[in-house]
């Protein structure tokens, strides 16, 4: 059993490892190419593809392409709702301090509860679980926190830095350096 | 002489020590009774379910009337001055003022205190405790239920430090006002009482202690003989003997009967204050606490809820009793003895949201054995929001009611066979069920429908069709045969046909979703192949068996409503399916935590699947078979699905929001048609029920993970639209998947092109 101070130490040195960790010998490494942005799912397959008209090489060219939509970034809400989740993960972070990690569980689910797209939430929800040794709820959280960041380069690189500390911990170095490269990408961006 | 009187020394010795040896014996049995008595459990305490407490914050839409609901519900009492103690409220104008009290139970503490909350144009715009805003209040949790025993007791213990001096003083004076100078039995008041049967000629006083009492509610018979009393006055003294005074009062307290609530027994002034007053015991008035002592006599003759005057009376005699022994002043007395009898008379079901409450039971039923659950108090908090619960309730018994009305052939001979219903509401990112409704009368038929009846899901289940047609390449934009088709079963042909019995040709894969077309969903069931079907099924934690048959793709065949809906928040909550948790914790009496549950995810698709069939179901909502929903008033951000089955045996809607995931079902018992599609019954349900839950509930757009693109193509070819294409829309798609080809149709030069397909 891992006892409250040395919980409390954990939770405000977490931060400040990962950030060291970041700068550590990963440096050094080939900068790290991403994978392939296309999913392996298969283009339409045979019965889809019998109806589908044959496409012609049309001679109107892109100018009467009408513009795609680029992948929207999560907005941050400004509800009464947002406001009090905000304060939710405050008082979970105070209970987290004090080694009451279900408490602080229980304080972000409800926070989360009010505002779907709180990415703190999730993000703190992702350390009370690396807290409580279950690497897997861990990373399922961050990840979430890491989708609702994008766009907000501040937060992503935090959350991508903690990710990797996830990864390491549950022995996933590869993966591991992979995320760190993305948030040591990030670095230009901060604001 | 001499040899006489050593012959009686003798005898008197050996007397003397047989009457040592019998009082020490008898000392000795009745030790021995006590120690056992009291080593193990005092009490039988049944076990409590709360539901979970509920957050007020500034910004909130909601009402004075919606607040003052809450309130009483949770036994506060309104008054028409400031209030003067905790389990008070206050109206005046547009402010609402309560003094909380202090939640207290095994496991959870929650502060009371004094908050102002201030209302403008519906919206709750301020709260203020001890002149700061807050940005939000928590609110305490209700109790549902509790899990009785055979002895049908209800307690809640209390403790003699918490109990008010007005209290102890007033039992005092009234039952046993030498209570601090006798040694459990008094022969004074014995005395005194006899001296005053004897003018009165009939019994008036009794003459027993507090401890004779307790002795004989705790040890004996209710037997009216000699030999019982002489038992329980040996009793009284060891037990004095063992316990202090404020232990064997504070025993006192918690066991003595004070009232009937239908079939069940009121005990101790813990359970009398929160059930005659809506108090805690700490929270009492004089007044209050002069009432219930005076009701230990006789507390049914001196119920205040039926006898009011009588209660009054009553009280005043224990007030007056308590002034003569000046353990209150003069002016305390007037005042007291002035004050009217006010007691809480609000609605007080014996089990709340009872299809949960059976639920949360059956699951106890498997972590404990059934007396631990009956005596040992535990303690159970459920993810249950009473007010959410309410308004499904309500919602459901309305609307039922309003279909039998204008569709009278609905109406059922009898209440057992009327027309059924069932709502789940649930968080689909913690799991959280926040309604449970599993039929339309409790008290009628306590069947849970929600948990239990085996339906066919009909077009519902298309979702998790169109998934698989995802997951295999499929996109929104792939067309989908729509003629005839004859698929042979055994010896029978199946000829599925559309709702509409048209068909179109061929049609888009989000058109065939949004107008819920059975032909081009068994086609595209049949070429993704029905093992993979259900299989995918499976991965959604459908438990039901579900055999090989290409009628799978209409939902032929029997899911529970519980099942259905858990599987819809695997789309509502980006790929992951989050457990769906009926109880939080549960602690024992003691306060030490048995069990608890946070919420779990278990990853099941890609985000951006989940995000595709999300975009088709909103598709489902804006231009589909569930477009009515905005004119039903539904103008936030939802995703839903209608559902119905053969000869409109069962008609369903599930739909959700970025934070409530819902499931409506309509149908009869025993599978008489209803006439109601999904569009016209289940669906309107359910947006008279999520317009009710509007202040509890948060819906955003649901935005787009980083791997979905949009294009913007034509509606005629399915490809990227030119400036030429006269019938366009943004379409989704996971990167990789979407179309790279201009539209043929519209293209310039194409048009002879157009003419030949």
């Amino acid at each position: 059993m891992m006892k409250s101070g040395h919980i409390k130490s954990l939770w405000i040195l977490a931060p400040i490892l990962i950030s060291i960790s970041s700068c550590g010998p990963y440096i050094s490494l080939p900068p790290y190419s991403p994978p392939p942005s296309t999913p392996p799912y298969r283009t339409e397959t045979a019965p889809a593809k019998k109806n589908v008209p044959e496409l012609t090489s049309p001679k109107s060219t892109n100018k009467s392409v009408i513009a795609n939509q680029p992948s929207q970034s999560i907005p941050v809400s400004k509800t009464p709702q947002h406001l009090a989740s905000l304060e939710l993960v405050k008082k979970a972070r105070d209970f987290a301090l004090s080694g009451k990690i279900d408490t602080a569980i229980e304080y972000l689910e409800r926070a989360i509860e009010l505002d779907s797209y709180n990415g703190d939430a999730f993000y703190e929800m992702a350390r009370c679980w690396e807290i409580k040794g279950d690497h897997d709820k861990a990373l399922a959280f961050i990840d979430r926190s890491i989708r609702i960041f994008q766009g907000r380069p501040n937060q992503l690189r935090k959350s991508y830095l903690f990710k990797a500390a996830i990864l390491r911990a549950s022995g996933k170095e590869e993966e591991a350096k992979k995320i760190l490269d993305l948030a040591n990408s990030l670095k230009g961006a901060l604001k | 002489m001499a040899k006489k009187k050593k012959i009686f020394v003798k005898f008197v010795l050996v007397i003397s020590l047989l009457a040592v040896l019998a009082c020490f014996g008898i000392y000795s049995y009745f030790s021995w009774k006590i120690e056992q008595r009291f080593s193990g459990r005092l009490w039988s305490i049944p076990s409590y379910v709360f539901s979970d407490s509920l957050l007020v914050f500034a910004g909130q839409k909601i009402s004075i009337k919606t607040l003052c609901t809450m309130l009483r519900n949770r036994l506060y009492m309104k008054v028409s001055t400031e209030p003067e103690r905790p389990g008070e409220f206050l109206v005046e104008g547009n402010k609402v003022k309560v003094w909380f009290r202090n939640f207290d139970f095994p496991g959870r503490s929650i502060s009371g205190g004094k908050v102002i909350f201030e209302f403008s144009s519906g919206i709750l715009k301020n709260l203020r405790k001890d002149g700061k805003n807050l940005i939000y209040w928590e609110m305490e949790p209700i109790e549902l239920a509790r899990y009785y025993g055979k002895d049908k007791e209800s307690r809640i213990l209390i403790s003699i430090k918490k109990t008010p001096k007005y209290l102890k003083d007033a039992v005092i004076a009234i039952e046993d006002r030498r209570f601090y100078e006798h040694k459990g039995v008094d022969l004074i008041g014995v005395l005194r009482a006899l001296w005053v049967d004897i003018k009165a000629r009939r019994i008036v006083q009794g003459g027993s202690t507090i401890t004779q009492q307790l002795v004989k509610n705790y040890f004996l018979r209710p037997e009216r003989t000699i030999k019982r009393k002489i038992q329980e006055a040996i009793i009284a003294v060891i037990l004095e003997s063992k316990y202090t005074k404020d232990q064997i009062l504070e025993m006192y307290l918690n066991e003595i009967y004070m009232g009937q609530r239908g079939a069940i027994a009121i005990h101790g002034m813990g359970e009398a204050a929160r059930y005659y007053f809506g108090k805690n015991v700490e929270d009492l008035s004089l007044a209050e606490a002069a009432l219930l002592a005076g009701m230990i006599k006789a507390p049914n003759y001196y119920n205040p809820l039926l006898h009011p005057k009588r209660a009054k009376i009553r009280r005043n005699t224990v007030l007056k009793a308590m002034a003569d022994m000046h353990m209150i002043s003069p002016d305390e007395l007037t005042k007291a003895s002035r004050a009217p009898i006010r007691v809480f008379s609000g609605f007080r079901p014996l089990k709340r949201a009872p299809y949960f409450v059976d639920a949360v039971f059956e699951q106890l039923k498997q972590l404990y054995d059934p007396e631990t659950l009956e005596k040992e108090g535990l303690v159970v908090y459920t993810t249950l929001n009473p007010e959410i619960e309410h308004n499904a309730e309500v919602s459901l018994r309305t609307l039922l009611q309003h279909f039998e009305k204008i569709k009278p052939f609905l109406r059922a001979k009898s209440p057992k066979v009327a027309l059924q219903g069932v709502i789940i509401a649930v968080q689909p990112k913690t799991g959280a069920v926040r309604a449970l409704v599993g039929g339309r009368d409790y008290s009628v038929s306590m069947y849970n429908r929600a948990l239990f009846a085996k339906r066919q899901p009909g077009s519902a289940i298309k979702p998790f069709i169109y998934y698989a047609a995802i997951h295999e390449g499929w996109t929104p934009v792939s067309w989908l045969d729509d003629e005839p088709i004859a698929v042979t079963i055994g010896k029978k042909v199946w000829k599925p046909k559309n709702y509409d019995h048209r068909f179109r040709g061929r049609v888009m894969l989000r058109d065939a979703l949004e107008k819920s077309l059975n032909v081009p969903t068994v086609r595209l069931a049949m070429a993704i192949g029905i093992d993979k079907i259900i299989s995918v099924m499976k991965k959604f934690g459908f438990q039901s068996v579900i055999k090989p048959y290409p009628s799978i793709a209409l939902g032929a065949f029997e899911i529970r409503p519980f099942e259905l809906i858990s599987a819809y928040t695997v789309f509502a909550n980006e790929g992951q399916r989050t457990y769906l948790l009926t109880i939080k914790e549960v602690y024992d009496s003691k306060g030490h935590l048995e069990k608890q549950k946070h919420m779990e995810w278990q990853k099941v698709i890609t985000p951006e699947e989940a995000y595709l069939i999300t975009s088709l179901l909103e598709g489902v909502v804006k231009e589909g078979t569930a477009r009515n929903l905005k004119n039903l008033g539904i103008s936030f951000p939802c995703a839903g699905k209608t559902g119905t089955t053969s000869d409109y045996r069962d008609s369903w809607f599930v739909g959700y929001t970025t934070d409530m995931a819902t499931l409506v079902w309509v149908g009869f018992d025993n599978n008489r048609s209803t006439k109601l599609s999904g569009a016209s019954g289940a669906m309107k349900i359910w947006a008279h029920f999520m317009k009710s839950i509007k202040p509890w509930i948060n819906p955003q757009p649901f935005y787009p993970p980083q791997n979905i693109v949009y294009k913007t193509i034509c509606k005629d070819s399915g490809a990227l639209a030119t400036d030429l294409c006269p019938r366009t829309r943004k379409e989704a798609f996971i990167k990789g998947t979407e179309p790279t080809h201009l539209c043929p149709i519209h293209s310039r030069g194409n048009y002879d092109e157009v003419w030949t397909h």
